[in-house]
Formats: C-alpha cells, structure tokens, sequence
C-alpha cells in the first residue's frame, strides 16, 4: 500500500439505519478494500506490470494478464462520468433520499467508482470535478459517496 | 471468429403463446400446457414427437426443466436450461438449432415461462433475482445496492446519460422507437400495452431513473411461450412455410461488455475506448450471406429503449452515435425501412426476454401477421446490445 494518507471526509450516511440487506459480498479480493474504506481510505488494485488500475477486484489483470497486483491509494478526486437520479425508491433504506443521484466517477488516476452524490442541492454535471466522501452507516458500515470537488477538505 | 452457417440447416416448427398480462392461474403448467398446444397446433406435431426442450426461466419464477417436463408430460431425450436472465433468449435457440443439427433431439421445444405477477417489482429486495446484487463483484446489470444503484434501471440510465453525453444525442429522439413500437403493439392481440402513444406523450412521461422514462421501460408480464425447432427437412414436411435460421452467432461476454450500453461507453465493468462496432462485419451477416441492407425486419432485445439504438449501431444499421436520428421519420415504422420489433417489443408487448420478437419474425416471415404485415419479409435478423444474433429467412 502506497504511503499517501488521503483521509476522505465521513459524513453519516442518511437513510435507513441497518445495511444488512445491502451490504456488498466482502470476499477474500475484495477485503482490502471495503476495510481501507473503513479508515476513510479510497484504494484499488493495481497492476505491478502494467500499473493499470482496476476495480472490481480481480485475480488477474484484465488488461495484461498479469497476476501480479498490488493495492494503492487514490486522492478520492475525479470527474463525474455519468449520473442517473432515482424518482422511485427500490429499497426501504434509500427510500427517504428518493430523489436520490448516483453518479459514475472516473478518478484521477484510477478507474471508474459508483457513489451516491451527497450533496442535496447541486446537481452534477458530466466533466464536473467531485471529491470522494465515505458515508458511515448507524451499523458502521461505510460506503462511497461522492461531493462537489474541492468542498470538504 | 466466423458466425456458424446453419448447414445442417434449422427451422422454426411452430410457434404458441398465451397473451401476455397478469395469469389468473397461480399454477403456471395451465398457461405453458396451452402455449405447447398452440405450438403443436402451429407445427402439426403430437406432443409424443417433441424429445427436446430447453428452459429458459427456472424457479421460482418459472418451471424448471425436470419440472416442466414432468407436468407437460414430455418424453425428452435432451433437455437443458439457461440461467433465468431475460437475455438468454437467442442463446437458447442456438442451443436448440445445434441440437437437432447434432441429432440430439428431432424436435426442441423452447420454453419460456415466469410469472412476474407473484413477486415484487423487479430491483426491489423481494424478487427473485435480488441475490445477484451481492454476486463477487456486482449485479449483472452493474447493481451496487449499498450506494443506492438498484435494479437493472440503474445502470441501464448510467450507460443511457453517457451515451447522449458523448455522442450529443438528445434524449427526446428515443420517443420515435416507444411510439413506433407501440405502434405495432396496438395490432397485436397478445400485446399487453394496446393504447396510442405519441410524442408529446413520452415527453410527459414521468422518470423513472432518470434519464430514463416510464415510456423507456419494457413492461413486466406473466408469460407462457413455446417455440418449436427442429430440421429444416423436418420441418419441409409439416404444415407452415419454413422459416429457417439461416446463420447465428453467439452471446458475447468479458470485460469489454456490459448488458446495457455499447463495448466501451464505460459503464458496467467495461473500460471507455475507442469503439468502432463490426457492423456488417459482423460473423452472422457473414455467415448468413447477407449486409444490413438485405435484412427486411429487425428485431432486438429491449429492456430499455436505447438498446435499440446501441443494437441498431452494433450491427451496422446506423454509424455509431447516429442510430438516434436514424429512427426518426418513420423509418422503423412498419411500411418504413426497417420494421423493427413489430409485435410491440418488450416495451408495449410485454418483457419476454424476447420470446415475443421470436414469434412475431415466424409470423411475419410466414406472412402471417395480419394487420401488422409488412410488405417485405423474406429475412428477419435477431439481435441484441450484448452481441449475439440470428437471421432468418426462406432460403
């Protein structure tokens, strides 16, 4: 793990209390990851050949095969990729958010991250710089968020 | 990486279904047992002929094969069943066309059947396939529930807004595929969405992910479809024109494809590149000896209208970023240029992962398709964002 120490705002993660019913599946790959996020540490793999940088986590790396991949940190800054808004809620715990922006962020340096967009009022625009946050559920699980960039820090 | 010629050379038997809607019979053997007569009917075939079937939807949405079979009272020799996603539905007769090809079977029959009736709405913690958002990575259609990306809609709106972002599309353009195929749905007696749409209508329709509309969405049904593949010599002897699968080529996977969305747009878990889609390169026109030129109906997977887009580029109808103003004016009206998904489609017909394109090309190369014929129907080509296809025709 590179040594950076980019530590992401934690803010309290506004929905339903309990992640249980959506909490990722937290494998052996893909520990080192949601435990770094803990910390409020945004990190991906990264490949000792190629330095291509990937999330999901995966075995092998999907651009030169290499199976050498190591973690290293990201500065949690980028720019809005995508977004789509939800106006109908799928599940209890989002459903007081609705309407709610997940935004797609290609991160400086890394790849392409999921995360809702925290900020209530702005709206995102594709190009638009955005800050990583980690948002802390009341069960303490943590998931990424995402905030104009340059806010919070 | 050729496309396979059909050489031993399949067809379509016959084809059934019930209309699709809400089934009153909380059994789902009723609807499938009448949707194999109509097939039988269609074909001129006794059920103790049919020693193949394949399933596309298991339980608990549907019947699994063993299941089916016992229910149906079916004899099989080769039975098989694909994972219970929507978009196995060209795979599955693939699967059938080279089983009767390698004598595995003489008749297949491929049966689609689920009642979405029973469980809560697709994306929501209830239904069925809810336990895939926790798969190793993400849900099949890039779902990463604990920051709020639920339901297949989501990252179909992620790749739509990229998409339009990048190749300056305005997303009011997609009204002419929802109007068009509603079009086709209001002559279709199956067809579960049957009142006139218009422009100003999808204008108005409300959000549902933004950017995409209610009018964007297929419509979930309750469905029962049976569709029978066997030779195309077998088939010269029974009771319809042969409708014959000319060529095919398979679904594609790995990191550069996403289930919504063109390879590369760089959603899902694909990186964005530089895509340029094979088009009329693509294996099945190939093998097919034909160019999108020659394709007089076209039928593809619509969960979400702008696959209809992405599939029209994929396959070199239009140039990448200009299926859009492509579809305007008519052209995939039926009477226009290239019908496309006149049965309605999964938008207005009802999401049958297809299985209501599949009967309407048998229907509508056969001449069969009463008020909704069109004038020119010696080939039909199946295909989807995701990359598999087959075409149809006579020859």
């Amino acid at each position: 793990m590179r040594n950076t120490a980019h530590s992401l705002e934690i803010r309290t993660f506004p929905g339903g209390a309990s992640s249980a019913r959506l909490r990722p599946n937290i494998t052996t790959l893909s520990e080192p990851f949601y435990a770094k996020l803990r910390q409020g540490i945004l990190s991906v793999q990264s490949c000792e050949r190629c330095e291509k940088k990937t999330f999901p986590p995966a075995p092998v790396c999907p651009a030169c095969h290499c199976e050498k991949l190591g973690w290293t940190e990201l500065s949690g800054d980028g720019a809005a990729f995508s977004w789509c808004r939800y106006q109908r809620s799928y599940t209890e715990e989002f459903k007081s958010l609705v309407p709610y922006i997940v935004l797609a962020v290609r991160m400086d340096g890394g790849p392409i991250l999921f995360g809702r967009w925290v900020e209530t009022v702005l709206r995102p625009a594709i190009g638009d710089r955005v800050s990583a946050i980690v948002e802390r559920w009341q069960d303490g699980f943590t998931s990424l968020g995402f905030i104009r960039g340059g806010a919070g820090r | 990486m050729p496309g396979v010629a059909s050489q031993n050379r399949a067809a379509i038997a016959g084809v059934g279904a019930v209309a699709f809607g809400r089934f009153e019979s909380t059994s789902l053997a009723p609807p499938v047992n009448i949707a194999l007569n109509h097939a039988l009917e269609d074909a001129g075939l006794l059920r103790t002929q049919v020693d193949g079937m394949i399933v596309q939807i298991g339980s608990p949405r549907g019947l699994d094969f063993d299941e089916m079979a016992q229910l149906l009272g079916l004899r099989l020799r080769f039975a098989s069943q694909t994972w219970s996603h929507g978009r196995f539905c060209g795979t599955v007769v693939q699967q059938a066309a080279m089983a009767v090809a390698h004598k595995l079977a003489d008749y297949v029959v491929c049966v689609c059947a689920y009642r979405n009736s029973a469980f809560p709405r697709h994306g929501s913690p209830g239904f069925p396939g809810f336990g895939e958002n926790f798969r190793e990575t993400r849900g099949p259609h890039a779902e990463t529930p604990h920051v709020g990306l639920v339901a297949p809609i989501g990252g179909a709106a992620l790749a739509a807004q990229r998409y339009f972002h990048r190749y300056a599309v305005d997303p009011l353009k997609l009204s002419a595929i929802s109007v068009a195929q509603r079009n086709g749905a209001m002559q279709n007696s199956l067809a579960a969405l049957r009142t006139p749409i218009s422009k100003s209508d999808y204008a108005a329709s409300p959000y549902v992910v933004e950017p995409l509309r209610l009018l964007d969405c297929s419509i979930p049904v309750d469905a029962a479809v049976a569709l029978i593949v066997t030779t195309s010599e077998r088939a010269a002897d029974l009771n319809k024109s042969v409708v014959n699968i000319l060529a095919f080529q398979g679904m594609h996977a790995g990191p550069d494809e996403f289930v919504f969305g063109q390879n590369g747009l760089g959603i899902g878990q694909s990186e964005e590149t530089d895509y340029v889609p094979a088009g009329a390169a693509e294996p099945v026109f190939r093998a097919a000896q034909l160019s999108p030129r020659d394709i007089d109906l076209f039928y593809c997977y619509d969960g979400f209208s702008p696959q209809v887009l992405w599939t029209l580029e994929r396959f070199g109808f239009a140039k990448i970023g200009e299926a859009a103003d492509w579809v305007q004016d008519g052209r995939i009206e039926l009477g226009g240029q290239l019908p496309l998904n006149t049965n309605g489609g999964n938008l207005s017909e009802g999401h049958t992962n297809g299985w209501g394109h599949m009967i309407e090309i048998v229907r509508q190369l056969r001449g069969e398709a009463g008020p909704r014929q069109a004038a020119r129907h010696k080939t039909a080509l199946w295909a989807t964002t995701f990359g598999d296809a087959i075409a149809f025709g006579h020859a």
